[in-house]
């Protein structure tokens, strides 16, 4: 079939949601491209498969993209924000750099006004969607344990990840203090799974899972979705989305692999592109019956951006941990603060997240950068007392919803197509504040707890943007939501949207599982009302 | 190294990163003896080396006191009053050095280290003990509906 022919169905974006998406609406047999900026990572290229790999996470494979600078990538001004934007432009998006931590959502994120008061009630429950947690569990392939009293029943696939000696200090410390503590949901194959291998612990998954024992989804979803007939566009980006004169989308100006200028038609538009790239598009698509933007009569589209401010304190022990070796963000989580309790001083709550240590290269970086590593005659024996000795904890904090939170277009700032590129102004709300300063002191009492001889406490992480939430939320009201419980537009009937930027609240977790349970849902949703989709 | 110099001569920026990064007794070897540093190129080691060797170079001028022949203490103090005099210029020098020093197939060996790519080797995490569970089995549910 040649690229003008009719498309069915244009998903932009093959990340975490548009792999998703494309996966299941693969049985309608309908024409379904999806459109990917970047291309397809090769796992032979990931950093791990070099012996000197530290530095190459902070450059070629650096999870922010300024630092990257590929073509493929899309600069972002971060000049008035204390968070740095994360992402990776490719197939699997940044399912290819995360962590692979793998939280759902609870029960109570869904009602945050109702139940204390602030934020907006999603127009789902966590009962819709937990048919679509499972459903992308399967596909994923969640290592972990069943039986976490900090949530309702459900299942996992693989067994959890080990805690290694930095899991089993943290879990000795949440015991002497009583507190809660369970094995993570990892999207970690920790037994041969999907046709996936299992985990070698190499160490920095977010730099690119060499075994491919990660779940990203260039390894899950997409190889089904293509043999199920999914066209899958590398190097393509789109630049604006076309609409007509009835407020229906047509189709897309993209730039191909060539930067040649091109126009598609299609029947339905769905965009997977992040909390960032979502809105940057619908900016960029203004025309005389949408001035300020498509799908954004509410004025939404843009704000309300949402991250998780990250309290991030290491302990440093006596004794060595291993400390680097292991999936350095999946060991152990603790959600004793994670519900309201007004007495702490602010609402809502956190999650508090292991991570396992660095290599020497990062340790030495940041045992200068702490004062734990010192130079001259005292070099060796400083560096020594802190390398491979420390484990460390976050509290990865709620985000409430905050319209002066946005994402605009940068007036300068363009990417190497010429297209304008995003500008982010974010502020920590005063609650946000309280609730880091909280999550730094009970995770360093639980590494006191543990034995850590020191604390060192960096609160709000600045590289810590990797959920990207909230900037075309969902609603029932058109008049302050982007799209409805299903993730259409309001505004222009044949746009859908489906992934964290339509996020009410952020909760206090990692946001893909959420992420692809969402876009399974609106699927579903698209294959259900075919008939009637666009009335 | 004077301004219109293009280069950092190599013995004072030995000098410098023996003293940042001295020998250890028993095995870990001084920043100077490492080839990372001794094949530098010159590019790189005047943009991280350059502004302070100038500065050493324009006190031995203005004191007489070698630096480059004198005592690792001796340097390591002479680095210490540059220190207070400009904040940061060394805790970026010492950055950048550690970098370099740290990357050393020799330095991961004598840290005991596999010099090794984690892939496909990869490493043994010990499985866990799960009866540190046990206090937590035991809670009530923590979540609201």
């Amino acid at each position: 079939m040649s690229r003008q022919d009719s498309i069915d169905v244009l998903i932009v974006g093959a990340g975490a949601s548009g792999a998703a998406v494309a996966w299941s609406l693969a049985e309608t047999r309908m024409r379904i491209v999806c459109m990917e900026q970047g291309g397809w990572p090769d796992s032979r290229e990931f950093p791990t498969t070099r012996r000197d790999n530290e530095m190459l996470q902070y450059g070629a494979w650096s999870y922010n993209p300024n630092s990257r600078g590929r073509s493929e990538d899309y600069p972002i001004n971060v000049s008035d924000s204390p968070i740095a934007i994360a992402n990776w432009n490719g197939v699997g998006g940044g399912t290819v750099l995360y962590a692979g931590h793998f939280p759902r959502f609870h029960p109570s994120d869904f009602r945050t006004r109702t139940l204390d008061g602030v934020g907006e009630d999603w127009p789902l429950d966590y009962a819709r969607l937990e048919p679509f947690y499972a459903r992308n569990d399967e596909v994923v392939g969640v290592a972990g344990l069943a039986g976490d009293p900090a949530y309702p029943p459900k299942e996992v696939q693989l067994p959890p990840v080990p805690l290694g000696r930095v899991g089993e200090k943290l879990a000795s410390g949440f015991n002497q203090l009583g507190w809660h503590w369970w094995p993570s949901d990892s999207a970690i194959a920790t037994r041969p799974y999907g046709g996936r291998d299992q985990c070698l612990n190499l160490g920095p998954c977010m730099s690119g899972c060499s075994q491919g024992a990660k779940s990203s989804t260039d390894l899950t979803y997409w190889p089904v979705a293509q043999r199920a007939g999914v066209e899958l566009w590398t190097h393509c980006r789109v630049r604006e989305i076309l609409v007509d004169e009835n407020d229906m989308a047509t189709g897309v100006v993209y730039f191909d692999e060539n930067g040649d200028e091109q126009r598609v038609m299609a029947e339905v538009v769905i965009l997977a592109c992040n909390g960032i790239g979502t809105p940057r598009l619908l900016l960029n698509s203004k025309s005389s019956r949408f001035p300020d933007g498509l799908a954004n009569r509410s004025g939404q589209v843009g704000r309300n951006l949402m991250h998780h401010p990250y309290a991030y304190c290491q302990g440093v022990f006596d004794e060595p941990l291993d400390s680097y070796k292991g999936p350095i963000g999946c060991a152990l989580w603790s959600q004793e603060f994670y519900e309201t309790d007004e007495g702490r001083g602010f609402v809502r709550g956190y999650t508090l997240q292991s991570s396992r240590g660095f290599g020497p290269v990062t340790s030495a970086m940041m045992g200068l950068g702490n004062g734990h590593v010192g130079w001259g005659e005292k070099h060796h024996d400083s560096f020594g007392a802190y390398f491979n000795r420390v484990a460390a904890l976050s509290a990865i904090c709620e985000d409430l919803p905050e319209p002066h939170n946005t994402v605009t277009l940068d007036p300068d700032l363009v990417d190497s197509d010429g297209i304008p590129a995003p500008k982010v102004n974010y502020t920590l709300s005063e609650n946000s504040r309280k609730m880091l300063d909280h999550g730094a002191q009970k995770a360093s009492e639980v590494l006191r707890a543990a034995g850590a001889r020191d604390v060192v406490v960096d609160a709000p992480l600045r590289n810590a943007g990797w959920h990207l939430l909230g900037t075309a939320r969902m609603g029932n009201d058109p008049g302050n939501s982007v799209v409805n419980s299903w993730g259409r537009s309001h505004d222009v009937r044949n746009l859908f949207i489906v992934d964290g930027s339509i996020f009410v609240t952020s909760a206090a977790v990692n946001p893909t599982p959420t992420i692809q349970a969402l876009a399974l849902y609106i699927a579903d949703q698209i294959k259900d009302r075919l008939a009637n989709l666009f009335d | 190294m004077s301004a219109e110099e293009d280069f950092v001569d190599p013995e004072w920026l030995l000098a410098v990163v023996g003293t940042l990064v001295p020998a250890q007794a028993g095995g870990m070897p001084a920043a100077s003896d490492l080839e990372e540093f001794r094949e530098l190129p010159p590019g790189e080691a005047k943009w991280i080396y350059g502004p302070l060797v100038a500065l050493l170079q324009a006190r031995e001028a203005e004191e007489g006191e070698s630096f480059v022949a004198a005592e690792t203490a001796q340097r390591e103090a002479i680095l210490r009053e540059i220190e207070s005099g400009h904040p940061g210029l060394i805790d970026g020098v010492m950055m950048q050095t550690a970098i370099r020093y740290y990357r050393s197939e020799t330095v991961a060996r004598a840290l005991g280290l596999e010099a090794r790519a984690p892939f496909p080797g990869g490493y043994q995490v010990e499985e866990t003990d799960w009866s540190l569970l046990d206090p937590v089995r035991e809670m009530k549910p923590i979540y609201r509906e």
